[in-house]
This record gives C-alpha cells, sequence and structure tokens, in this order.
C-alpha cells in the first residue's frame, strides 16, 4: 500500500507537487496520468526518495518512509524508468540481480530468479547472458521490468516505463503486462502522459495538472462522468475508443447463433463464411473489425467453433450504464 | 529559503579569498637577491619598505574579507572585487619589486611562493565569478579580457620593471624581440603551410576509404612519436641529403637551423590538422548529404555547399591543436639552431639563470594562451550548425 | 580465436622492434653506416639500456603518481564537500593541458631547481591533466537514467560510485592514461636539458655535437617505446571493453 500525505515540492519557488494526499490499495494498479510537466514523475520519485518532498508525508505498507534507511526503502521497492536504464556493463542476468545482490541474496537463487522472470517477461533464456546493447528497445523494456520484479517487491513505481518504444511494441508490452500483473497482483504507481494506455492498464486513474490531483476513478468513470475543460480537453473525445481496448469481445458478447449481419469474408471455394474472432479479442479491434467489413455483427468463437455472436448493439448495450467494472 | 542569507562565494571562491589573504598575510611574496650570484631572502608583503608593504597587505586583507561578507546575491560587487584582488596581486608585486632595488642596478627582485600562491587564489575567484556569471557569456568573456588587460597596462606602465625578469628584458630587448617573432614566424608559417597542405588532402582523401584508414594510422603513429625524437631523427636524412648534394646544402638546407625546426614543426602540424579535416568530413551527419541530393543538388554541390560549410568548425579546431602544440615545440627548435624562444629557454637552463628562463618561459604561456583562446572563440563563432 | 590473436599482433611487433634497437642497436648502426661514420654512439658512456630504463622509471613513477592523484581527486568531485571544485577543476585541467610541455618543465626549474626530482614532479603534474579531465567528465556522461535507476534500486552512494559510474566511466579513465603516458614519454625526453637524464640525453648530446648515429640511437628506442605503449593501451581498450558499452570521448 502506498500513502501520502499532503505531499508538497517546491524547486526554486515553483510549486511541482501541490498538497497531494493519495492512496494506493494493496494490488492495485493506479495511474498517474497528466501532461508532462505536471508533477507526476516528481510524485514518484517522492515515493521512492529519490526527492525529498519540502513537507508531508508518506506511508509504504503502513511504515512512513521518513523512518526507513532510504536504500532499505528503494530495495523494498520496483523501479522501472523511461529508457530503461539497464546497466550497459552488465548482462542480462546481473541487470535482472542486481537488487537481490545488493540484498545478498545466493548467488543460485539469483540465477534461478533471473531465468524464471526471463520466462515471465516471455524472452528467451538465453538471453541471460547477452548486454543490453545487444537487445532491441522492446527487450530491454522487458529486461527493465524484470529487474524491478527480480527482488519480488510489493510495490512496483514504473515511469514512463513503455514511453520510449515503438507503437507496436509498446502495445505488445502493455498487454504482456497486463498478464503479468494479473498473475502477480503487485501494487502499482504507474506514471504516464499517454491517455490510451492509462485507459487500458488502470485500474484506477489519477488525472494531475499542475501539481494537483484534479480528477480521480476507475477508466469508465473518467469516460462517462463529465469532467472539467481541463479533464475533457485531455482525454480527447475519442476516450471511449481509447476505453474499448480494455474489454474483450468475451465480455460484451452474446451466447448462441443469430447471425443476420455478421460480416462475411470471401473464402478460396468461393463461399461466404462469417468472420470468426476469438472472445480474446479487444472490444476496440472488434469495432475496428465492424466498421472495415461494413457489418453489424460478428461470430465468436470459442474453441474453434462459432459460440455466439457480437453486435454494435450488444456493445451499446454494454455500455449503456457506464462502463462495467470487469478485471 | 536559505539562498538569500548565504555570504559570500560558493565553495571555490571562498577557498580563493580566503587564499589570497593567506598569501599576502604568510607567505614570501618577493625573493631579494643583492646581486645575480648571491642566495637571496625572502620577504613577506607586509615586510617590505616600511608602510607601502603594509598597505599593500591591508587592502588585500580587506578585499578578502569583503568577498566573505558580502551577500551571496551580490555578484556584481564580488566580479569588481576580484578584479580588484588581480590589480592587488600584480601591482604590488611591481612596487615592492621596485622599492626593494630602487636605485641598485646589480640587485635583483623576482617572484617568491606568496606571489604564486596569490595568483592561484586569483585564478580560483575568478572562475568562481565566472560561474556565477554562467548564462551570461558576454560578461564572462569580459571579466577574462579585464584581468588580461590589467596585467598588460600594468606591464606597458612599466610597474614591473623591478623585477628580475624585466630587468633581464630590458638588458636582452633586442634579442628578446627578434628570438620572440623568430618564434611566432617558425609556428605560424609552419602551421599555415601545414593547413595549406593539409586542408585539400583531407578533401583529396575523403570518401576513398582504404586510404583514409591508412592516413589515420600513419596520423595516429606520427602524434605518438615524442617531438625531440621527430626533430632528431628528421636531422638524418636533411643532414645526409645536404653532404651528399651541393644544390640542397645552397638552398640553405641542412641538418641544423631554421629548416629542419621549421620541416618538423610543418609534419608534428599535419597530423592533427588531417586528422580533423577528415574526422569532420566524415561526421556529417548523411541525412544531411541525402537531403541536399534530394533537393537536387550535385555531387560537387553537396561537397562545396553542405560538407565543407559543415566539417569547418572541426577544421579549424584541428588548426587551434596544431597552432597551440606549435607554439610549444617551437622552443625546441632553438636545440637546433633554429632561434625561438627556446634559445632563452636553453640559455638559462645552461647559466642556471631563472630570470632567463622566466624571460622564455612567460612570454611562452602568454601566446599558447592567446592563441588557444582566440582561435577557441573562432571556432566557436564559425559552429553555427552546432556540430562541436 | 583468430580476431582476438590478432590484437596481440601490433604490441609484439613493437616490442621485438624496440627490444631490437635497444640491445641490437650494432646491426642498425651498421645498415645506417652509410650516412657517416660515428664518433661516439658505439663507445658511450653508459650501455643504451642504462638510458633507456632511467627514461622508463622516469615514466613510469611520474605516471604511477599521475594516475593516483589524477584518480582520487576525479573521485573526490562525487563527493559532497568537494561537488563545487568540479567545474573550476576541469577547466583549470583543460586550461593547462593547453600549455607545452616544455613550458611546465622549464618553469619547474626556477621553483625547484635542477635534476630528476623537479622534472618528476613537472611530469606527475602535466601527466594528471588528462588523466582527471578524462575522469570527470566520464563520470559525467553516464546517462541520467542509469544513474536513477541505480538509486531506485537502492544502491548506496558508494556502491553507486564503485559498481557502476566507475567502470562505465573506465574507458575514458583509460583513455586519460594513455594520453597521460605518451606525454611524459615525449616530455621525458626533454627533461634530458633539465638533468633528468633518460634517452633524451642522447638526441640532445647528439644534436649538440652532430652526430647523427647517437641522435638515432636515442631517438629510435624512445619512438618505438612509444609506439609500443600506444600498442598496448589498444590492445587493452579492445580486451576489456570491445563487446560492451561504456562512456567514451
Amino acid at each position: 500500500m502506498i500513502q501520502t500525505k499532503n505531499l508538497t515540492k517546491i524547486y526554486n519557488g515553483i510549486t511541482a507537487v501541490d498538497n497531494v494526499s493519495l492512496e494506493v490499495p494493496s494490488g492495485e494498479l493506479c495511474v498517474l496520468l497528466g501532461p508532462s510537466g505536471c508533477g507526476k514523475s516528481t510524485l514518484l520519485k517522492m515515493i521512492n526518495a529519490l526527492v525529498p518532498p519540502t513537507s508531508g508525508e508518506i506511508f509504504v505498507n503502513g511504515k512512513n518512509t521518513h523512518d526507513i534507511p532510504v536504500e532499505l526503502l528503494r530495495r523494498g521497492i520496483g523501479y522501472v524508468v523511461q529508457n530503461v536504464g539497464l546497466f550497459p556493463h552488465y548482462t542480462v542476468m546481473r541487470n535482472i540481480g542486481v537488487v537481490m545482490k545488493l540484498l545478498n541474496k545466493p548467488k543460485e537463487d539469483i540465477e534461478k530468479r533471473a531465468l524464471f522472470l526471463l520466462d515471465l517477461i516471455g524472452l528467451p533464456r538465453s538471453y541471460a547472458s547477452r548486454y543490453p546493447r545487444e537487445l532491441s528497445g522492446g527487450e530491454a523494456q522487458r529486461v527493465g521490468v524484470a529487474r524491478a520484479l527480480a527482488a519480488d517487491p510489493a510495490i512496483l513505481l514504473m515511469d514512463e516505463p513503455f514511453g520510449s518504444v515503438d507503437p507496436l511494441n509498446r502495445e505488445h508490452l502493455q498487454n504482456s503486462f497486463t498478464e503479468i500483473q494479473k498473475t502477480l497482483k503487485k501494487t502499482v504507481l504507474f506514471v504516464t502522459h499517454d491517455v490510451s494506455e492509462a485507459l487500458m492498464l488502470g485500474d484506477r486513474i489519477l488525472l494531475m495538472q499542475e501539481g494537483r490531483i484534479v480528477r480521480e476513478g476507475t477508466p469508465g468513470d473518467l469516460v462517462f462522468q463529465e469532467g472539467d475543460n481541463f479533464s475533457q480537453a485531455f482525454f480527447g473525445s475519442e476516450m471511449a475508443l481509447k476505453l474499448l481496448s480494455r474489454y474483450r469481445v468475451g465480455q460484451a458478447y452474446t451466447k448462441g447463433m443469430k447471425i443476420q449481419n455478421a460480416a462475411c469474408q470471401p473464402s478460396r471455394v468461393g463461399e461466404a463464411i462469417p468472420c470468426l474472432v476469438s472472445g480474446n479479442m479487444p472490444l476496440s479491434e472488434a469495432l475496428s473489425l465492424m466498421i472495415i467489413n461494413g457489418c453489424r455483427e460478428l461470430a465468436v468463437s470459442g474453441d474453434g467453433f462459432p459460440q455466439g455472436t457480437l453486435s454494435f448493439e450488444s456493445l451499446l448495450s454494454y455500455f449503456r450504464k457506464g462502463a462495467p467494472n470487469v478485471q | 529559503m536559505s539562498e538569500n542569507k548565504k555570504l559570500g562565494y560558493g565553495k571555490v571562491g571562498n577557498l580563493g579569498a580566503a587564499l589570497y589573504a593567506v598569501s599576502a598575510l604568510f607567505f614570501p611574496y618577493i625573493q631579494y637577491r643583492p646581486n645575480r650570484v648571491l642566495t637571496g631572502e625572502a620577504y613577506r608583503l607586509w615586510q617590505i619598505d616600511g608602510m607601502q608593504g603594509i598597505i599593500y597587505c591591508a587592502i588585500m586583507l580587506v578585499i578578502s574579507l569583503l568577498l566573505f561578507v558580502l551577500p551571496h546575491k551580490r555578484r556584481f560587487m564580488r566580479a569588481l572585487l576580484t578584479l580588484a584582488a588581480v590589480f592587488m596581486t600584480l601591482f604590488s608585486l611591481g612596487q615592492s619589486a621596485a622599492s626593494l632595488t630602487s636605485g641598485d642596478s646589480i640587485a635583483r627582485a623576482s617572484m617568491g611562493a606568496g606571489f604564486w600562491l596569490s595568483l592561484a587564489s586569483v585564478f580560483l575567484m575568478l572562475s568562481a565569478a565566472r560561474l556565477e556569471y554562467v548564462h551570461d557569456r558576454l560578461f564572462q568573456n569580459a571579466l577574462t579580457l579585464f584581468s588580461l588587460s590589467i596585467f598588460f597596462v600594468l606591464l606597458f606602465l612599466g610597474v614591473f620593471d623591478g623585477l628580475s625578469v624585466m630587468r633581464e628584458y630590458l638588458n636582452r630587448k633586442e634579442t628578446f624581440l627578434s628570438q620572440a617573432s623568430a618564434h611566432l614566424i617558425l609556428a605560424s608559417t609552419s602551421v599555415g603551410a601545414a593547413t595549406l597542405l593539409g586542408v585539400p588532402l583531407a578533401f583529396a582523401l575523403f570518401s576513398r576509404k582504404r586510404l583514409e584508414r591508412a592516413v589515420f594510422f600513419l596520423v595516429n603513429l606520427g602524434q605518438t612519436i615524442p617531438t625531440l625524437s621527430l626533430l632528431g631523427l628528421l636531422m638524418v636524412p636533411l643532414g645526409y641529403l645536404s653532404s651528399k648534394y651541393q644544390i640542397i646544402k645552397s638552398l640553405g638546407i641542412s641538418g641544423v637551423g631554421f629548416w629542419p625546426a621549421w620541416i618538423a614543426l610543418f609534419i608534428y602540424a599535419l597530423f592533427p590538422i588531417l586528422h580533423n579535416a577528415l574526422a569532420g568530413l566524415q561526421m556529417v551527419d548523411p541525412a544531411v548529404t541525402q537531403a541536399a541530393f534530394s533537393v537536387g543538388m550535385t555531387k560537387n554541390q553537396v561537397f562545396y555547399k553542405v560538407q565543407i560549410p559543415l566539417a569547418i568548425p572541426l577544421m579549424i579546431s584541428g588548426v587551434r591543436t596544431a597552432l597551440t602544440q606549435a607554439m610549444g615545440n617551437a622552443v625546441l627548435a632553438a636545440l637546433i639552431g633554429g632561434g625561438g624562444l627556446g634559445s632563452l629557454i636553453f640559455l638559462g637552463l645552461a647559466q642556471s639563470a631563472p630570470d632567463l628562463i622566466l624571460l622564455g618561459t612567460l612570454p611562452l604561456v602568454l601566446l599558447t594562451f592567446l592563441t588557444d583562446a582566440l582561435l577557441g572563440r573562432v571556432v566557436v563563432a564559425l559552429d553555427k550548425g552546432g556540430s562541436l | 580465436m583468430y580476431n582476438k590473436l590478432k590484437l596481440y599482433v601490433p604490441p609484439a611487433l613493437w616490442l621485438l622492434l624496440f627490444l631490437l634497437s635497444v640491445y641490437r642497436f650494432e646491426w642498425i648502426a651498421q645498415w645506417l653506416s652509410f650516412l657517416g661514420p660515428s664518433k661516439g654512439a658505439l663507445r658511450a658512456r653508459a650501455p643504451l639500456s642504462f638510458y633507456v630504463f632511467q627514461h622508463v622509471r622516469l615514466v613510469l613513477i611520474s605516471t604511477f603518481f599521475s594516475m593516483v592523484l589524477g584518480i582520487t581527486l576525479g573521485l573526490l568531485t562525487r563527493f559532497r564537500p568537494f561537488r563545487e571544485f568540479k567545474e573550476p577543476l576541469l577547466q583549470t585541467a583543460t586550461f593547462l593541458q593547453t600549455l607545452p610541455s616544455i613550458a611546465i618543465l622549464a618553469l619547474s626549474v626556477p621553483l625547484l631547481g635542477y635534476g630528476q626530482a623537479p622534472v618528476v614532479i613537472a611530469l606527475v603534474f602535466y601527466g594528471l591533466l588528462p588523466i582527471l579531465r578524462n575522469i570527470i567528465q566520464g563520470l559525467d556522461s553516464v546517462p541520467e537514467e542509469v544513474r536513477l535507476s541505480a538509486a531506485g534500486m537502492g544502491m548506496t552512494p558508494w556502491q553507486r560510485l564503485i559498481d557502476v559510474e566507475w567502470p562505465l566511466a573506465l574507458p575514458a579513465v583509460l583513455a586519460g592514461i594513455k594520453t597521460s603516458v605518451i606525454i611524459n614519454v615525449s616530455a621525458a625526453t626533454i627533461g634530458a636539458t633539465m638533468g633528468a637524464g633518460g634517452l633524451g640525453v642522447l638526441i640532445v648530446n647528439g644534436i649538440r655535437t652532430m652526430d647523427i648515429m647517437l641522435i638515432i640511437k636515442g631517438a629510435l628506442p624512445v619512438s618505438l617505446m612509444a609506439f609500443l605503449i600506444n600498442s598496448i593501451f589498444t590492445l587493452l581498450e579492445e580486451q576489456w571493453f570491445g563487446n560492451r558499452d561504456g562512456v567514451r570521448l
């Protein structure tokens, strides 16, 4: 659990963080969203004591961070920075093992853990002996996440972790991070300026402007409830589309086959078959398919067989009473 | 918060100010010798000639004290005080030397440890003052310029004439001036010729990969050869040729004298000039040349309108390195009868006459500093593309 | 394997040539005998190896102290009370490095007198400048995100310096040491005019007496020594940092 009370930071007379009180309950992925320069990074850095607060208090797992030696505090918190910051002179294995080594864990444990983490983030084990410069941007970013997870910290601080990766890889990373988070259930404070990323990943979003938290709520709340001008402008009018990527076809479809307007793809034998989508597909992709194929319904498959349909109407009705809370 | 209550410079300037006071109080400022041979006695600043020394010392102490107690915000006052400190360091040196040796043409007064320490502390304060004006290049340069002109004004006013170095200078005015100009000619003409040869050579070599690599290898080796060794090795073929062929000898080229020194300096200057000219051409961003081609420039146009202008700052900085090096290396010319400031230095070394060594070395230091600073400004001014 | 071995060729070659020039100088003299008879080169007061050892000792001692002082000063600037001195130190080192080595050497005579000790002191002082400069710049150019993640993972300032910043700055430091040694080899020859001995003695005496063979006797080993040192450092750079990223200047 992370908690701050009246946290303020003043740099040379400029208030970067202004009297912020927030709480991230255990197991929640909380996104700090805001334009650059709104103080979100500074807020994050104050939590692991990289930046001393001007006033206010921080509690990590119920303990005031002021009473914990900084190094001990930081070793208990996973930290992922933008541009990864892997140590160029260490192999992937050593990079992942840094914190465990600081905690004096035996060497075998470190190696075992590193290999486990490589599996978890979806990199081949042979990468253990590579140097960071031999990795692609996306791979390095994955190793960065693995390094933060190495000592199995309860808390993870992520500062625009996928910011420097190209869009395609970013989506991959976001998806696999969602999967990892589902199993590990860490308490995460995630800083980003990317609305889509926030809507896709966050259990809860805190919107920051000029050092203050101006809005907070679940992604659905933020999209469906009206906000002030700043918040509306920042989220943009296509925010609903961005929200769609959070949800899966499997959550919104209706069982049973009543296909009328399903998209038909010409097959090789000349017969038209209905467009079959998996229940795992994000709703955003499903909507996109409807538009491309000019249809209002898609057939949903389970185990390779059609099991139901997702119609445009069912999609609308799924969101009618605001965004459903689905993990 | 505490910013407003802070006093004085930061740590660097405060150390300088403290050393300034210490140098005036506790260290021998002047070495006095009744004549050139006798060993001297050391004088602290306040021991000199009754009230005079005490007054200088007091002024310097006051400057140091003021620097400590001025509020941190008054940086302009501090810059002025620093200039005053520069003035006092030099002025008190000259005045006390003059009063110690007045009317006594054999007596010698030279700089003592206190003066050198004072000079170092002034340097610290100046760099602290420059640091306080980090965003004001103009003021920074003005500070350097003012301190230099303080020195030169005092020099031309004859304030230092009592110092033994200046006595040495006045005794050998003719020799000094001719050797100094020989030094300048030796260094500048050899570097000029190396530029004239090196830059076109670099253009010719550019993008011939194998040749380029060979040249880089040779340049790398050449820069490693000790200068004195190169000078000596050069005497071998030149001496041999001149003894063998009358024509070469009649051209004035032999193992000793001006030409071997000139040729050695020329070769030595070629290394950084070639290296930087090639590196400058190679450093031009391929995206920029591609863009130039894509707007329809011919190969020649790209070379003259894009590649050369972008490579020029690095080329000039190669010339800067070469000329700065040549200023120093030209000293060695004296060893083979090529003249220059080195003849004063080596004569001083041979006769154990420290004043003569100083008379050769101090102008050398000044010349090198000025060359480097001036050409450095040129590089910065030319570097519009920000490639350095 | 073949590529690794190839790296050792230049140093081995220079070493061989260097040893030849020291211990088999007669061969070279014979080969160059068309240049004219040698006056004193072959019956010098001391064997060539004596001057070589004197020279090497001069360079080793001064480089050792340059390294110790330069690295200590450079590392000190990373710690709080000395942090403010970083910029002025860097500026001073850069400025003093533009001065010719002979000026520093010549100035040491009025201050410290003749002989080996003053020359060593001048060499130490002059040689520490490139090391100091490179260590400061090397430590400065460690990427910000690397610094940040090292701190963020809970490394103490000391661990950060030793485990992260120092190894990353090491290539730059090594380059500084290389410059320093090569400068010292060169400057030590000039030290001969200040009574420090070494191979410069042969060159200077050769020049004074117009004895070409004597000049070669001094100039050849000292040049080969410089090449050898240069190639050894290139080898070390390839061996240590060839396959990983570091901060290069």
